[in-house]
């Protein structure tokens, strides 16, 4: 009798091993899933990011490069919560040091948020879309006080704010882009404005 | 136990040892993944990380220590919290062709903290210069 059950398994045998085995490879199973999702996200991430920071960057360029206009000029910095429009020495299309007008927004489009760039009316791209949410622009002053607009309604403000700053409220997150404007914030003084 | 090796059949318990190894093999490559994840999740938080301080950063340029040498903004969901400790006394600064300047400057060293919702984020250190305007412009003539 000990000789026999040394030659094969018994059906109890097989059922603990068929037990066992299912086990295992479900475990396996959604191990492979797992790494699968992963995966996907890790270039997800991996595109995300790489875009991500270019954007961040094209948008900070532009307005750290904000310069004020001649008074009258066109290309007076005027800015809302959805839209702001200026002249600035880095433009993202042409050769940085030559003033150009221009102009974000936000637009929908479809369900998405899209952060639209135009300048000089020359060219005009999507610089980013998030697939849904509420993005606005604010300015800030020399006292510390943000604005939904600029110029504010009241009070004596140099033509340029201190700060701009970009806030979206996405399925990603909250975002907030704050960038200094980094040169001057009124046009140079002609010297007829200085004497009495 | 007469039969050639090769022929003979496992017992139960070789068996079950074998699915406890590969069963442990298993859960090795299991934690290795969650480890992964776990360093994804840190890229993607260090990432907006990069991105706030980059904007606490912008936001401290604004600032002149001289004139508010500690003090809180806002910043969208953030709140930026700086304290700024003098390096450098005040002196006067030097104009064009060595003549003295309309403003007096300092050097700090500024300590900035960034908060979500009351929570520690991330902080650094930065050296900043205050000025302030200590003449009036004469024209002299």
């Amino acid at each position: 009798m000990a000789g026999k059950k040394t030659n094969g398994f018994t059906l109890l045998e097989v059922l603990v091993v068929l037990l066992v085995v299912s086990l295992v490879s479900t475990l396996l199973v959604q191990g492979i899933s797992l790494v699968l999702n992963m995966r996907y996200r890790f270039a997800d991430h991996l595109h995300y990011q790489q875009a991500a920071v270019l954007q961040s960057y094209w948008f900070r360029q532009v307005c750290m490069g904000l310069t004020p206009d001649m008074p009258e000029g066109e290309g007076v910095f005027s800015g809302t919560g959805r839209q702001m429009h200026g002249l600035t020495l880095a433009p993202l299309q042409g050769e940085v040091g030559g003033a150009k007008q221009v102009d974000f927004s936000f637009e929908r489009k479809a369900a998405a948020l899209v952060l639209t760039y135009r300048q000089d009316d020359e060219c005009s791209f999507e610089l980013v879309r998030w697939p849904a949410g509420q993005g606005r622009f604010s300015y800030l002053d020399s006292n510390g006080h943000w604005y939904d607009q600029w110029p504010p309604f009241l009070g004596n403000h140099a033509q340029l704010p201190l700060a701009v700053r970009l806030q979206v409220e996405s399925g990603r997150g909250p975002l907030v882009w704050l960038v200094n404007v980094a040169g001057r914030r009124q046009p140079r003084p002609w010297i007829k404005d200085l004497l009495p | 136990m007469s039969f050639p090796l090769g022929h003979r059949g496992f017992t139960l318990l070789e068996v079950i040892v074998a699915l406890v190894l590969i069963a442990t093999a298993g859960m090795a490559v299991f934690s290795w993944i969650n480890s992964s994840l776990a360093g994804l999740n840190r890229v993607q938080e260090k990432t907006k990380l990069q991105e706030v301080n980059r904007s606490a950063m912008s936001y401290m340029q604004t600032v002149n220590p001289m004139i508010r040498p500690s003090g809180v903004a806002e910043m969208g969901v953030y709140e930026i919290h700086w304290q700024s400790s003098l390096v450098e006394p005040p002196r006067m600064g030097s104009g064009q062709l060595g003549g003295t300047s309309l403003y007096e400057l300092a050097l700090y060293d500024t300590h900035v903290q960034i908060l979500l919702e009351g929570k520690d984020v991330t902080a650094f250190e930065l050296r900043l210069v205050g000025f302030r305007q200590i003449r009036q412009f004469n024209f002299g003539f």
